[in-house]
């Protein structure tokens, strides 16, 4: 049931780029960009199998190539308008940031999993609220170093994308929106996220595109409310709905500007078959002890990402190429070991 | 050869039908502007972009950044360019080959995966961190157990007289250990003792109600010295941060879940580690003896206690679920009597300890084996110090924690 229905629209949308001039004559009606996925999932099954012999055989220094091979995979099989996504990121790259990442955090981890064998009992608090805190401070570094990264590394149809965020300036509404998170009780914490992610996607470019989040932390606490409350009510029954609910707001709320006109992606993921999805790959999962999992993690992939469309007046043809090369992976790993995901 | 195909110049995302034809060592593209005029471009075949990774996507990029692509229209396309220069690096790669296996591949990688990791997980990492407990200065063993010494007594009572006159027993028993041992004894109702890193044992004061000669109490702290004499508690936790490792650097997780993962996967093993540990320590505890001419028949009258406590135990239970006592014979089948059987006698496999019978085994076959000429020295002093420990106040005694780590 994977391979069904992934050429119906793109059939539609073959390339006006021969007509050179005329393009500015366009129909009335254009039909909606979606996104599909053509990912095999024995291809894929394939590959997680190789980069793992290879991460244990090379007691995990292989993991930023294993990590940059999978993104290629999951980028080059998404399509729309026809054309294919490109990663660029290697894992020469990623492995300098998995190194400088590692020895950055990994520090402060052991401290804080092991130091309390090791330390003096009374420094022991200490210790480790100091090495939560690190931890912590270096969140915006992570999403800054991140963005950069995989937004520059990330191409279609040969222009790629780009991050122009300013890091002292992340930090100074992060910080701000931190502190008000803590006199507030953590209720300022949806503002904090939101904020953190409208700051993010204002500085992301697609060529000459801008992108830019439209939500704000009250939205965010409102939907948050009602989803718990019925998750809640349902006694849990409810929680593929509101997972859905929650995928689609931030979807929906994301919004790509061309020629002065925003376009906003839309989802039409459905609760009730993310929730067959998540049946399906739970018991692939567990029928093949595990071995499985990476079809898993796929199916959910394609079924987050083959949801999304974009209005067909959106132009895939007339996108500039504004980045200049970019390379530093560390944020990326950063982030990972903080297991952020944006 | 010539191919229709899509050009993609780097500037814009604009894409340009255009005809590929293929030469000897590069690739000559014709395509059209804006202003419909003819252009054309030549790929050098070994300076396009490495794929190392074949998936269903049909395009290969050229140059340096903004680089040019070449959309084709079918795979059929892409392959025809990569059979025309089978030789071209840039659709060579280690995955590519591997690929090319199939479903071979996939179950050969799935073994390898599997010996490669179960090779780490039982010789490999046990032997790393073994080593590096081992090669880890004394002074700093010292260090550490002073510091889990300190962190556990704050919440204890000592009891200073009894600490005194164990330590004076310790030292009269006169054994071999690189390490200045300090005992201390602990005031509970637990019967329990057990050593920490670079010195220390500690005992309850439940243990010693239960002891009878002093032959019982050298081998308990003979034990507790080949403990600390072969760094077990150290060894222990430096596998556990070995795996912690090991595992983090797979799953490329140092903070999140795999910690708790290994915690659970890691149980078994490090409980047979232990009991490894335990069975070492007896042993090791009776040569020690033995080399300070004391009786080791101590060692096994102390876990005949510990048995015969279990069965009283077991028939405790028993009584207050309404059985008889003889409903507990070996032959009794019932599931009332597996039940008292398994909640008394946890089964070796799942404790950090051997069960008592098998280390009475054990220690009674390395007893026949001694020399029968050796003799063992008339312990009066020691005698006299267990005597006045005896004395020394008495606490009731709670079983429900058995035995000694």
């Amino acid at each position: 049931m994977e391979e069904q229905g992934l050429n119906s629209d793109t059939s539609n949308l073959s390339p006006t780029g021969t007509e050179g001039a005329q393009v500015t004559q366009k129909p009335m009606f254009r039909p909606h960009h979606r996104i599909t996925f053509h990912g095999s999932n024995m291809q894929y099954l394939g590959l997680a199998l190789y980069n793992l012999l290879l991460t244990v055989l090379t007691l995990g220094l292989y993991y930023p190539w294993a990590k940059s091979a999978i993104r290629k995979f999951l980028w080059q099989e998404t399509e729309i308008d026809g054309s294919r996504f490109d990663w660029h990121g290697t894992g020469k790259e990623m492995f300098r940031g998995f190194i400088k990442a590692y020895l950055f955090l990994g520090f402060f981890f052991l401290l804080i999993n092991f130091g309390p064998m090791f330390l003096p009992p009374s420094s022991v608090i200490w210790v480790v609220l100091f090495s939560y805190l690190v931890i912590l401070a270096f969140v915006p570094l992570a999403i800054h170093g991140a963005m950069r990264y995989r937004l520059s590394r990330t191409s279609f149809r040969g222009i790629h994308f780009g991050y122009r965020g300013n890091l002292k300036e992340f930090y100074g509404k992060v910080s701000l929106d931190f502190l008000f998170t803590i006199l507030t009780l953590g209720i300022y914490g949806y503002w904090l996220q939101i904020n953190a992610r409208r700051y993010v996607m204002k500085h992301s470019r697609f060529g000459d595109v801008s992108a830019k989040f439209n939500a704000t932390g009250g939205d965010f606490l409102g939907l948050t409310i009602i989803q718990g409350l019925l998750i809640a009510v349902t006694i849990y029954i409810y929680m593929p709905w509101a997972l859905i609910n929650f995928y689609k707001f931030y979807i929906e709320n994301t919004g790509l500007e061309q020629n002065g006109k925003t376009y906003y992606l839309k989802s039409d993921a459905r609760g009730g078959d993310f929730l067959w999805v998540l049946l399906k790959s739970a018991f692939i999962t567990i029928i093949s002890l595990g071995l499985a999992s990476p079809i898993a993690s796929l199916w959910i992939h394609k079924f987050y990402i083959e949801s999304i469309s974009l209005s067909g007046e959106f132009d895939f043809d007339a996108i500039q190429q504004t980045e200049k090369s970019y390379k530093d992976a560390t944020g990326d790993d950063i982030a990972d070991i903080l297991d952020l995901d944006f | 050869m010539t191919i229709e195909a899509y050009f993609i110049d780097g500037q814009t995302s604009k894409r340009r039908a255009c005809l590929v034809t293929l030469q000897a060592n590069a690739i000559s593209i014709v395509y059209y502007d804006d202003s419909l005029q003819k252009l054309s471009s030549t790929w050098r075949v070994d300076a396009i972009l490495r794929q190392d990774l074949r998936t269903t996507s049909n395009y290969i990029k050229y140059g340096d950044f903004p680089h040019q692509v070449l959309e084709f229209n079918s795979e059929q396309d892409l392959s025809r360019i990569i059979e025309y220069y089978p030789e071209a690096l840039f659709h060579q790669s280690a995955y590519n080959k591997f690929s090319t296996f199939g479903w071979k591949g996939m179950v050969s990688a799935l073994v390898g995966v599997i010996m490669v990791a179960v090779f780490f997980f039982f010789y490999g990492v046990p032997f790393i961190a073994d080593s590096f407990a081992r090669s880890i200065p004394k002074e700093y063993e010292t260090y550490i157990g002073n510091n889990f010494r300190q962190t556990y007594l704050q919440y204890q009572t000592i009891d200073t007289l009894r600490s005194e006159q164990i330590q004076q027993f310790y030292n009269q028993m006169n054994l071999e250990s690189d390490y200045d041992i300090s005992v201390v004894v602990v005031d509970s109702k637990i019967i329990n003792a057990f050593a920490l890193p670079g010195g220390y044992i500690v005992v309850f004061s439940g243990l010693l109600e239960m002891l009878e000669e002093e032959d019982e109490l050298a081998g308990l702290l003979a034990h507790e010295a080949s403990h600390i004499n072969e760094r077990h508690s150290l060894r222990l936790i430096s596998k556990d941060l070995a795996m912690y490792v090991l595992f983090a650097s797979l799953t490329g997780d140092v903070g999140g879940f795999s910690s708790i993962l290994i915690e659970n996967s890691n149980l078994v093993s490090s409980l047979s580690y232990s009991r490894n540990f335990e069975k070492e320590a007896d042993l090791e505890g009776f040569d020690l003896l033995v080399n300070s001419e004391i009786n080791p028949k101590g060692m096994i009258s102390l876990f005949a206690k510990f048995q015969s406590i279990n069965s009283k135990m077991e028939q405790e239970l028993a009584k207050k679920m309404g059985m008889d006592s003889t409903d507990l014979d070996e032959s009794s089948d019932t599931a009332k009597a597996w039940f008292v059987r398994f909640i008394e006698n946890v089964p070796e496999i799942l404790s950090t300890h051997p069960i008592p019978e098998n280390r009475i085994r054990y220690l009674e076959e390395e007893m026949s084996q001694l020399d029968p000429t050796l003799t063992f020295r008339e312990n009066d002093s020691l005698k006299l110090y267990f005597d006045k420990l005896l004395k020394t106040s008495k606490v009731s005694v709670d079983s429900s924690h058995l035995g000694f780590d």
